[in-house]
């Protein structure tokens, strides 16, 4: 019994780092209509500056995360003008496509050619003693993820729900050409939507470094699993995945265990094939019911 | 005083050119309206002059300015609202944020308050529109829609109006309704109004001033009463005799 509330709450973190990431896909998909191949690379870049600063040069915990983020907003920046903004305006569905995943690609490989192919530890600034409760042992890493995971996404869709500009992102979201009517920059709403998301990446990519390693390939699996979340739980939706993430992260811990640590990976794809099949936007996919 | 003037557009898709060489003008206060039959260059016409679309060449002038080389979002923020055809309302979102989204550039500037009231006022004119206000605007009826799409575009205090075919897709009562709309709007007098419209007697009604568009090019102009009585529009467009 404890054994199994242990893996509970390890997949349930594991699960919530999965929902940040595709979180992170369904911001700028929903304003751009495009997916963000390279998002997998900004959650490595956030824990490899992480590890630099915070580990290697003992910079505060705080400064570090303050220094994180702005990589994020200076990556996020660099991403639009080079891959997203081109890509728009040539119309061509395949041309972000390859500019973000090329843009990804560039991003690891340079990581491995001025850093290090290697892997770190990246001891949590909250130790690695589990807290024990009624003999179930918790990493308060895990705690820490679950916490921040959740805050950010109910940030995000409040900010989204409640302020003028929030309310502009979802117009651009809907209808780009009428939200533009309404005096919204749509290329700015589109630009903010990328920062957002790869500093939410590079954030994530601290946060799940202390239970992971940090080195030039921990985003690429993360990635692929995150856009797994996204589709699961609907490309349009924000708190769908949470849910998504919940499905990926505690199916891959109670396999691995039960099962074999071989098969961790089956069941989420699994799970992502039958939604692609019978509820193709998503668990929370919108419908969007609309009468002409 | 001349609110818009567009000289001599042009405007192709691709290798389509749908508006061959169009001028006309639109002065301060007036209703102007232009009437032409499906894929004669209404729509286009009206979606170059908000920005969505950009001229091949001619110009498109707003109080003697050049407005063709800017971007949609700078066009609204020089005033200018357009209602697009087929009504376009958020439709996931509320009939408030629909209104507020209207006013986005004045909530911006910090007008929310004179806003909001601005809204209450919309909601005097539409009172179904407040008892609907916090349902999503998709489930509306398409009059609702047209009615909120209005709404949106009143708050934002336009000077100029564009409404594109305010009548597609309605019941003959619910066009009745919205024209009665245009006309008082028109009768407050703080706004130039630029319609298109395929309901050619009801646009020429209301009209000041209208002109047809055939194929791309104004083929005759007068005001709304010279053409309803004018013999070419009436075999074309009113149904000979009928009406």
């Amino acid at each position: 019994m404890e054994q199994f509330i242990q893996l509970l709450i390890g997949g349930i973190a594991q699960g919530m780092i999965y929902a940040l990431v595709a979180f992170g896909y369904n911001i700028t998909f929903s304003t751009s209509r495009s997916f963000n191949f390279s998002h997998g690379n900004f959650l490595m870049l956030g824990g490899v500056v992480g590890l630099i600063l915070y580990i290697n040069n003992q910079i505060p915990f705080l400064a570090m995360v303050l220094a994180v983020v702005l990589v994020g907003l200076l990556m996020g920046l660099i991403l639009y003008k080079t891959s997203i903004e081109p890509s728009l305006k040539s119309k061509s569905n395949y041309a972000w496509i390859l500019a973000t995943l090329a843009f990804g690609i560039i991003l690891k490989n340079m990581v491995e050619v001025f850093w290090s192919t290697d892997d770190f530890r990246f001891d949590s600034p909250l130790g690695n003693a589990p807290i024990r409760v009624m003999d179930v042992g918790v990493l308060p890493q895990e705690i820490l993820i679950i916490v921040v995971a959740l805050c950010i996404v109910v940030a995000v869709e409040s900010f989204k729900k409640y302020t003028i500009f929030g309310k502009a992102i979802v117009a651009v979201s809907e209808d780009k050409n009428t939200a533009s009517l309404m005096g919204i920059n749509q290329q700015f709403v589109i630009l903010f939507s990328f920062l957002l998301s790869s500093v939410i990446a590079c954030l994530a990519g601290i946060l799940v470094a202390p239970i992971t390693m940090v080195g030039a390939t921990m985003g690429t699996v993360l990635g692929v699993k995150a856009y797994a979340v996204s589709i699961i739980g609907g490309l349009e939706s924000g708190y769908g995945v949470l849910l998504g993430g919940l499905i990926i992260g505690l199916s891959e811990a109670f396999t691995a265990r039960y099962i074999s640590t071989g098969y961790k990976d089956a069941p989420g794809f699994l799970i992502l094939i039958l939604v692609l099949l019978f509820l193709p936007s998503g668990i929370f996919g919108k419908t969007v019911i609309k009468k002409v | 005083m001349k609110v818009l003037e567009i000289k001599d557009l042009v405007v192709n898709y691709g290798k389509v050119t749908a508006l061959k060489g169009i001028s006309l003008d639109v002065h301060e206060g007036e209703l102007v309206a232009v009437i032409g039959s499906n894929g004669a260059g209404k729509t286009t016409t009206m979606n170059t002059i908000s920005g969505l679309l950009s001229a091949a060449s001619g110009d498109v002038l707003l109080h003697g300015k050049s407005i063709s080389k800017i971007p949609a979002h700078a066009v609204a923020a020089l005033g200018i609202s357009h209602v697009p055809e087929g009504r376009k309302v958020f439709a996931s979102m509320s009939v408030k944020d629909n209104l507020l989204l209207g006013a986005y550039l004045r909530v911006r500037k910090g007008e929310k308050k004179q806003v909001m009231s601005d809204i209450d006022h919309i909601y005097t004119i539409f009172p179904r529109l407040k008892e609907r206000q916090n349902q999503q605007s998709g489930t509306l009826s398409g009059g609702e829609q047209q009615m909120l799409a209005l709404g949106r575009a009143l708050v934002s205090k336009p000077k100029l109006l564009l409404l594109d075919e305010p009548s597609m897709g309605l019941a003959p009562v619910i066009i009745d309704e919205v024209f009665k709309l245009i006309e008082s709007i028109k009768q407050r007098g703080d706004m130039t109004i630029f319609l298109v419209e395929q309901l050619a007697y009801r646009a020429l009604e209301v009209a000041n001033r209208a002109y047809v568009v055939e194929q791309g090019r104004i083929s005759l102009t007068g005001t709304g009463k010279e053409l309803i009585t004018n013999p070419d529009v009436r075999k074309a467009y009113l149904g000979a005799g009928k009406s």
